[in-house]
């Protein structure tokens, strides 16, 4: 099965591509994924003109969080990605305990960009703090 | 495909973007990337740095084209540049000043400039010290202006840059209208910018602001003329020293108890004229004025521009709006050759030493033949009943309203103002929305604070009386307070006598009535209708008192007073809620 290339993006760390001299570019899950690990890691009003554009992952760093807040931070990542990454559909939100104040996030979402077989495709972002 | 037309007319954030996103929409100009328009794509926090730089340019360009020209600055800094060609300085804090009048505990007593202290208390109990900018021996009963001052500098001796002449006191809160510069023990006097060239010997100096102090400038070279100064230039061995006073600022207004322990302080007039800064929207307003007018009273601005600038209005005479000026053509009845100068504090009289200052310094301004006068102003006071309709449940917004309408007419008391009944009934709706269902407004009679006068007397309401017809002469159009004439307590009322073809009252009688009955003790005056004033007959009004005479007018809604007359109101609020 062929994959059509639908969304393209550049890469967010500005790596350069040895082929073309020109920056890297990231297509499809990929330019999703680095679209979502930015909302998630993103503070609210750190992105001017935008106050309530981000997930306040970082508040969690060095903390210990109860059940409570953690899905309460759950609600707070599936919320921004919905209202900021229209391509993606959040399946689950995990955060688990990497041990010493960090923490692991788990975002797996299905996405559409495979014109023949919507939503054929399960993604998975991990990020670690 | 042609371009996209690419919109540049809006300047925010969130136009500029949708800008970008319009061009990059365009397949043929971008046939790459898809990802600019999803908010966390890397090419959409492109498109937000390219926006914010173009916000920040176009802010930034915007504020160069508005901090160019005097109208549009806001910046100190700006203004104070902007002014610079048009002769004016913009002065940095001053001091409050209190007018008092002082005598001797014992024998006489000197009052040395800048030293000798006065202790003032305001109402809350805070202590501010006063000092003299002019040294007087006090024996009898004499007048004594003090200001403000948390420091002060006595005698200063400068050092004066001789090759550009030029001292720097370094404090922009210097109070420059209590500068002293000596040279030589001699004092030197500030040159105004538009009086003709002090000469070589012109024993002056020149001021001049920046955004950190003020230069004290003397003799410099003219261009055309190498060899001769605009003024008298230091040498090295002159000695030069200063003396100001550095305010509190407004902080020091309101003051109204002074005490000194060598002098006897029998009246004070409370502190005013104390302020912060510069107000920069009276300096946009007066220096374009003052240099059109060059220091000349010629127009009705130039008087304005020109008595700003003169240093010696009146303490608590600090608003445009507290001074009228109109010509003598403009008066009832016109009187050539005299323009008229008004202040809205109506404690203030042509004997007033602040107002004879006032009017000497425009007789040396204005134009030969034309005579300054000062006119005392007299309150109008507008008997207005304001009928309300709330909400129910609401709280009464009665005594809101009252202070309110208050605040428009009698807390500040300014010249050219008018009683609009629909404008009042707008602001009231716009200020309670909420609260009012519906609100009348009823100007009724007007009425005017007359001094008594052995001659005959004109007052003058400046607004037409309602003018009762030839077949209805029971109304009334003006009554007086009652007043003891000829041993018989009476009141004016008036009786027309003169109509027009519409049989409308034109001119008419004042009777002296006798209070609780209509006998009459004849004519003491007569009252024309159109014109809207009275002529009381010599020796009536009793010596030495006042009386208020009460007026009903042709046009109510909108009174519009002129002149000296100073208007205010006396409001009833009626509410009731549905």
């Amino acid at each position: 099965m062929s994959t059509t290339i639908k969304f393209t993006d550049i890469d967010f760390f500005l790596t350069k591509n040895d082929l073309t001299n020109d920056v890297n570019i990231m297509y499809n899950a990929n330019a999703i994924s680095q679209s979502i690990k930015n909302i998630i890691l993103t503070t609210q009003k750190e992105k001017l003109f935008s106050p309530f554009f981000g997930g306040n992952a970082y508040d969690l760093l060095f903390t210990s969080p109860s059940p409570l807040d953690i899905a309460s931070k759950q609600s707070l990542f599936a919320a921004a990605v919905r209202n900021h990454e229209p391509r993606a559909n959040v399946q689950s939100i995990d955060i688990t305990d990497s041990g010493e104040g960090h923490w692991l996030i788990t975002v797996l979402y299905r996405t559409i960009y495979s014109q023949t077989n919507p939503f054929n495709s399960q993604q998975t972002v991990r990020i670690a703090l | 495909m042609a371009n996209p037309q690419i919109n540049i007319s809006s300047l925010t954030f969130d136009d500029i973007k949708t800008s970008l996103k319009a061009y990059l929409n365009n397949p043929t100009l971008n046939p790459q990337f898809v990802g600019y328009n999803f908010d966390a794509s890397a090419l959409n926090t492109l498109l937000d740095i390219f926006s914010y730089n173009t916000l920040f340019y176009s802010f930034y360009s915007n504020m160069i084209a508005n901090e160019t020209f005097l109208s549009t600055a806001s910046l100190e800094s700006s203004i104070v540049s902007l002014v610079k060609p048009l002769g004016y300085l913009v002065p940095g804090k001053s001091s409050a000043k209190i007018q008092l009048n002082v005598s001797s505990a014992s024998g006489s007593v000197t009052v040395n400039p800048y030293s000798s202290v006065f202790t003032g208390f305001s109402p809350s109990g805070n202590s501010y010290l006063f000092y003299p900018i002019e040294g007087i021996t006090v024996s009898s009963q004499t007048n004594l202006s003090i200001y403000e001052a948390k420091s002060v500098v006595n005698n200063l001796q400068v050092t004066v840059d001789i090759t550009e002449q030029k001292v720097f006191l370094g404090n922009t809160n210097v109070d420059i209208n209590t500068l002293t510069l000596k040279v030589n023990g001699v004092t030197w006097t500030k040159y105004n910018t538009f009086q003709s060239n002090p000469g070589s010997e012109g024993t002056v100096y020149f001021l001049d602001r920046t955004s950190s102090g003020f230069y004290v400038i003397f003799g410099k070279k003219t261009i055309n003329d190498y060899q001769t100064t605009f003024g008298k230039t230091i040498a090295e061995t002159d000695v030069v020293t200063v003396s100001y006073l550095i305010p509190s600022g407004a902080d020091a207004n309101n003051i109204n108890s002074v005490t000194n322990t060598n002098l006897v302080i029998s009246s004070v007039t409370p502190s005013i004229g104390g302020a912060d800064g510069a107000d920069l929207d009276l300096v946009k307003f007066f220096a374009p004025k003052m240099f059109a007018a060059n220091d000349r009273a010629v127009t009705r601005d130039d008087y304005y521009g020109v008595l700003f600038n003169s240093g010696v209005l009146p303490a608590n005479i600090t608003n445009i709006n507290q001074i009228n000026v109109w010509g003598g053509e403009d008066a009832d009845p016109p009187v050539y050759g005299r323009v008229f100068v008004s202040f809205s504090d109506q404690t203030l009289t042509k004997t007033t030493p602040s107002v004879l200052k006032c009017i000497q310094f425009l007789k040396n301004k204005s134009v030969v033949t034309v005579i300054p006068e000062y006119v005392q102003s007299q309150i109008i006071k507008v008997s207005l009943t304001i009928r309300l309709t709330t909400v129910s449940g609401l709280p009464d917004i009665g005594s809101n309203v009252l202070t309110y309408v208050n605040a428009m007419y009698n807390t500040n008391k300014i010249f050219n103002n008018n009683i609009n009944a629909n404008d009042i009934k707008q602001k009231l709706l716009n200020a309670y929305p909420s609260n009012i269902r519906s609100v009348i407004v009823e100007p009724s009679k007007i009425s005017l604070l007359v001094s008594a006068s052995a001659a005959s007397k004109n007052v003058y309401f400046r607004n037409e009386f309602i003018a009762p017809q030839i077949y209805s002469l029971s109304g009334t159009a003006l009554f007086s307070d009652i007043f003891s004439y000829n041993g018989q307590n009476i009141r004016f009322k008036d009786n027309p006598t003169k109509f027009d073809e519409n049989n409308y009252a034109l001119e008419g009688e004042l009777l002296g009535i006798i209070d609780q009955t209509t006998t009459s003790v004849g004519i003491i005056g007569y009252i024309n209708y159109t014109l809207g004033y009275i002529t009381i007959n010599p020796g009536v009004l009793p010596i030495s008192s006042t009386l208020y005479f009460n007026a009903f007018l042709k046009y109510p809604d909108n009174i519009t007073i002129k002149n000296e007359s100073v208007l205010i109101v006396d409001t009833i609020v009626i509410s009731q809620s549905t």
